[in-house]
């Protein structure tokens, strides 16, 4: 009894985030109008490549740098055989 | 004879990859969600309704998606890195790259995403180009004191 008591608060705090998690599911509206608006216009748009490139810009530029950095020193010890 | 190990350049690229990643991460959680300053292409398609702001809110997606991968990069990287013996295990040598990547991050998307392509400004409106200026040099500062930090762990290996 004294256990399940100690445990109440962290009891609680569970089932709290199972409801609000239920709540937010039930809340949430996968297919509505609006939903079905965005998705048709996304698809629609003639700039999508071009936002999809936006996006992605600034991480293609950034990723040469860091791989440049990689090589950077001198590099691994080889393997020698031993006798 | 035992060599110390000295090629840090898998190190600091976990680093610039987990601060590119962690950078957008605050940018997105930041300033897309939390303050709502800006999305994706608010420019282009401003979130004035419910439609315009789902839009937004599936490149904030795909940028989200790009942000996670760089850290899961950094993170294997860094994790590949760990277990090299000619990779010194530098804290301050990694924190430098982490504000490096976060600085480029800033400074590159500053320049390409605000000012040179103009698909969202960080605080539209008055001061528009203040902000953006900002942001830029916010860039600028995390860069240099990443080198900072670099420079004074290499004196230790």
């Amino acid at each position: 009894m004294h256990t399940i008591r100690r445990s109440l608060p962290q009891i609680a705090l569970v089932a709290s985030v199972a409801w609000l998690a239920c709540a937010r599911a039930a809340a949430a509206c996968p297919d509505c109008v609006p939903i079905r608006e965005a998705r048709a216009a996304i698809a629609a748009d003639p700039n999508f490549w071009s936002y999809v490139l936006f996006t992605g810009l600034p991480f293609l530029i950034v990723t040469p740098v860091a791989v440049l950095v990689h090589r950077l020193g001198p590099p691994p010890p080889r393997k020698t055989p031993t006798p | 004879m035992n060599e110390r190990p000295r090629h840090d350049g898998p190190l600091l690229a976990s680093g610039i990859f987990m601060g590119v990643g962690l950078g957008g991460f605050v940018d997105g959680i930041l300033l897309h969600q939390l303050l709502q300053w800006h999305n994706m292409i608010s420019s282009w398609v401003p979130p004035t309704d419910l439609v315009a702001m789902k839009i937004n809110m599936v490149w904030d997606g795909l940028f989200h998606t790009l942000t996670w991968i760089m850290t899961v990069t950094g993170l294997a990287l860094l994790w590949r890195a760990g277990r090299r013996p000619d990779v010194p295990w530098a804290g301050r040598a990694f924190v430098g790259a982490l504000l490096g990547g976060w600085g480029l991050f800033n400074f590159v998307e500053g320049v390409v995403d605000h000012q040179i392509l103009g698909v969202h400004h960080v605080h539209p409106g008055a001061h528009e180009l203040a902000w953006d200026l900002g942001f830029i040099a916010s860039g600028a500062v995390l860069m240099a004191l990443a080198v900072l930090l670099v420079r004074a762990a290499r004196r230790s290996y």
